[in-house]
Order: structure tokens, then sequence, then C-alpha cells
């Protein structure tokens, strides 16, 4: 596993859409602070939309991550020369969700020099803020969006074995993240009857995000508690690992 | 080193390899030959263990399956194109599977890369990657080495390079199984012929047993053929007239160099007739297709 994650990490290290995805970010944020009605406690929260931003990111560079092996006509030599093909996927992952724990790290590095270029001390990290302080609600904001994009990457990685179309992927995956929540909200306000089984869904994971840290407005949008979101999303990012992992071991090239 | 042992691979349920079994030794160069669809390279993926197979196959008395490849420790393959991540240069590929650095530089001087081994990979030409792919294959002292058109993109000069190469490999007790289409460049490398067709391995012999079998006859000529005709008939021995040869069996050849010699006639040649190599395999095909056909 060591000489897997050495391996991957290599290739990942020696590419530049690390690099690209971490300017993304900071465009995208700054993009945040300067497109609406002003900075406001509210975008400082939500780290100028970094959850959003990340995961978007994210969807693209773990499909990407796979896909170019498949691509490359690697995958024999990889497969051949491991003597696991879990092992190479788990591999896969954990690099993704370390670049990810780092595109959050960027995100609040970033949120602190956007707060003080755009604002300079007109809001103190220490104020009340929703259930806690300014800061306090941009680190739940943050640890919820990092639950969310262990469930992005687990499916987008089971969605890149299954299908093998980098493109095709990225697609789904942006259409989870812009329009799964609001279809979901949808299907259960049509359904009212089904909410119990319907709550669940997977497309209702997404507001996870949002309710680390505002959990009484957002428990009254994906009717879960703080606890079952979480416990949702964590019960999917295994589920898609373990059948992720299942069909990247019967791939045959 | 290599033992295939009733070998069956299958893509979904249809079975594309048919009881296949073969040995590659120590220092061999097996040359797998087929048509177009033959199974050459599902072979080579299978002995990767990277298709459901039926069957053993053991490295070094190591067993191989889909899902345990310890036994591929010291194998290298090339399995139809280079395996090269092109955001990494050429070294940063070779780095990615190399045990050894002085290993590694040496392949890389072996194959002449030097000049350009630094430069990222994706501007590398055709044969610029093949080569690359190969040096891969090389990496870590293989004890077999399994390579699949290796000489696709090659020029003559490199061709030649990767031919010494290989020989030199297989001298210090490298086994390799290659295939390739182009048949005259793989008759000047490989010590044993594995012929596929449709999925069954219908020869199996070294090289020089091939060719006797293919060359029962010779051609000669000497420097004075009224005599050596009269010679030759009068001992006995049956001949055939053709152009302005005589046509001799193989068994006969050394009697008759020694009839010659005390008759004072000297030999100007004597030539294995038959078929050319590519035509016997051609020929082999052919028929096993019309046997198969027949059933």
């Amino acid at each position: 596993m060591q000489n897997n994650l050495k391996q991957e990490f290599f290739k990942f290290s020696h590419q530049r859409i690390p690099i690209v995805g971490i300017i993304a970010l900071i465009i995208l944020m700054l993009y945040s602070a300067v497109s609406g009605s002003g900075v406001n406690q509210a975008l400082i929260a939500q780290g100028f939309g970094a959850g959003q931003w990340v995961t978007i990111i994210m969807i693209t560079i773990s499909s990407t991550f796979v896909a170019m092996e498949y691509e490359n006509n690697t995958i024999a030599t990889l497969f051949y020369k491991s003597s696991s093909k879990a092992k190479i996927y788990m591999a896969k992952f954990l690099i993704i969700v370390l670049y990810g724990v780092a595109l959050l790290l960027v995100s609040i590095v970033t949120t602190m020099i956007f707060k003080v270029t755009f604002v300079g001390g007109q809001y103190h990290w220490t104020e009340a803020y929703q259930q806690s302080n300014l800061i306090g609600t941009l680190f739940l904001n943050l640890i919820g969006t990092f639950i969310y994009v262990l469930f992005i990457v687990s499916f987008a990685f089971l969605l890149i074995t299954l299908i093998k179309n980098n493109p095709a992927v990225v697609g789904i995956g942006l259409a989870i993240v812009f329009l799964g929540s609001p279809f979901s909200s949808m299907i259960m306000s049509g359904f009212s009857a089904w909410i119990p089984i319907l709550r669940w869904n997977p497309l209702n994971m997404i507001y996870v995000m949002n309710q680390m840290a505002m959990p009484r407005v957002f428990a009254k949008v994906s009717y879960l508690s703080t606890f079952q979101i979480v416990l949702g999303n964590i019960v999917y990012i295994v589920g898609f690992i373990l059948v992720g992992c299942l069909l990247f071991k019967k791939q045959r090239v | 080193m290599l033992k295939i042992d009733h070998m069956n691979t299958f893509i979904g349920r249809k079975r594309i390899i048919k009881d296949v079994s073969f040995q590659v030794l120590p220092g061999s160069i097996v040359g797998l030959i087929g048509p177009n669809g033959a199974g050459k390279t599902t072979i080579m993926k299978t002995i990767l263990g990277l298709t459901k197979f039926t069957g053993n196959i053991s490295v070094e008395n190591q067993a191989v399956t889909e899902n345990n490849h310890a036994a591929l420790t010291r194998v290298g393959a090339l399995i139809e194109h280079p395996a090269i991540y092109p955001f990494l240069s050429g070294l940063e590929n070779l780095k990615l599977y190399s045990l050894d650095e002085d290993d590694m530089n040496h392949v890389v001087s072996l194959l002449r890369m030097n000049e350009y081994i630094n430069r990222k990979s994706k501007g590398y030409s055709l044969g610029m990657k093949q080569k690359l792919g190969i040096a891969i294959a090389l990496l870590n002292k293989p004890q077999l080495v399994i390579l699949d058109e290796p000489m696709n993109g090659l020029d003559i000069e490199v061709t030649i390079l990767v031919r010494k190469i290989i020989k030199q490999y297989a001298a210090q007790g490298t086994a390799f199984l290659i295939s390739s289409h182009v048949l005259g460049e793989l008759q000047k490398v490989m010590t044993n012929v594995l012929l596929i067709t449709e999925g069954q391995i219908i020869v199996d012999k070294p090289i020089d047993e091939f060719n006797q079998v293919n060359h029962k006859h010779y051609k000669l000529l000497t420097d004075d053929m009224p005599a050596t005709e009269q010679l030759l008939s009068d001992n006995r021995i049956s001949i055939e007239k053709e152009d302005h040869y005589l046509v001799i069996s193989r068994n006969d050849s050394y009697k008759i160099q020694d009839f010659l010699y005390k008759n004072h006639i000297r030999l100007v040649e004597l030539t294995p007739k038959g078929m050319s190599f590519e035509q016997a395999i051609v020929s082999l095909v052919d028929q096993q297709r019309r046997q198969s056909h027949a059933e």
C-alpha cells in the first residue's frame, strides 16, 4: 500500500491539474467576493463560496485522476505491477482526499486574506454569528464540505470506474452539485407522504455542507437531523467505496 | 521460468484461448506468432493476470492468478501500446517503476535515450515512446520480459539495437516472450517458435527444428555438374534437376560433400530449398484453418 501511495502521489504531484485547481479555487472565491452585493458575514462564514467551489473542483480532479490511466493505457501496467487492484483504488482515493484537505486549507487562508482585503476589521472572527461565532461557523461549514467532498469523490470514483468517460462523469457530478438539492427538495415536497424514506436519497446529502453550521435552518430543508445527515453521508461514502472497489477489481484491460 | 498448463481465457462467456500449454525457459526468446485475432495479446495479458482464465500459470514455480501478482515482481512487459504518463519526463516514467537507480540509468544508456530522457514524454515521437515502453519492461533485471509488437514505430537502426539488447539480456538468462507481425525481425532473434491460430497453439518448437522440418531438401551447385550428376547416380543417391541445380535430400548432404571432396569436385553452393519462414508460417496457418473448417 505504501508503494501504491508513493506512486500515486508522484503522479499526482507531477501534474499541472493540482495547481490549476488551487488557482481556480482562489479565482472563484474572488468572483464570489466581487460579484454579489458586497462582502458580509454570511459570505465570510461560507468561505466566499468555498464549499461549492471545492466540490466542483474535486469532481473534475478525481474523475480525471482515474480516467488518465485508461486514456494513457497505463492501467494494464498499473494492474500487473501491483499486488492488488483494491490497493491502487484506495491509494488514488486517499491522495485525492488529501488534496481535498489541502484545498480546504487554501480556502481558509484565502478567506482570511479576502476578509482583511475587502472589509478590513469590520467583522471580528469571534463575534456571534448563527449558533456559534464567525470563525466557528466558517470551520463548521468547511467540515460539512469535507464530508461532502468524501461523498462526491467516492461517487466520482465509482462512476468513472463504471463508465470510463471523464466528461460524462464531470457532467453528472456538476449536475448533482447544482441541481441535486433543488431536485431532491422538489421530490420531497411532491411526495410528502414518502419523506421518511425520500429524505435518505443521495441528492439530499449535499445539505451536510450547510447543516453543520446552521442545523436548525437546514434540518427543516433536509428533513434529517445533523447526526442523521452525517451518518447518511458516511453510509453512502462507505457504500460507494466498496462498490467502486469491487468494480475496479473486476476491471479487465 | 514461465509455465502455462491447460490455460483457457475467457472474454465474457466466449473462450478465446483454448487449452494452451507451453513453457518459456530461462535465456530463451520465444516468438509468439499468429494472424490478427489469433489470441497473441490475450495470451500475454493472461500471463500478466489481467484476464479471467482457467488452468495454471506459474513464474519461477509461483502461481499467477487474477488477484495475486506476487509472481510478477520480476516480469517486465510492453502490451499493445507503451504505458506512459505524458505529463512525466521519460526518466520520471522510469522512476515510477524502478527499484534500482543504477539499473535504470543502465537501461537508459543501453537504449541510447540520454539525450531526451529528461524531456516531457508527451513530446516524444512514436519511436521514442516505444523505446521508453521497452525500457520500462527491461527495468529491475527482469527474469521474464513480455513484448507485444516491440518493433512498432522503430527505425532500422533502433530495431537492430533492440534486437541486440534482447540477445544480451537473454544471454544473461532473461526469458523473452515476443509477438510481432514482422516475422523477419522475429526470426533474427527467436530461439523458439510458438505459432497460434484461433486460440490454439499449432507449433511449439525450437527455431532450428522448425527450419529443419521446413528445409527437407538442399540445392547443390558444383564446378562440374555433369560429373557430379554421374557420381551421385553411381552411388544411388536420389537427385532431381531444377534449373542448373541438383536437388538433394538433406539427409544425404554430408555424404555428398564427402564424395565431392574425394572426387576433387569443388562445391560452389549448398543452400536449403524450401519455403521461406514467412511462407511456412502462412502455409501452416492456412492448413490449420482448412482443418478446423472441415471439422
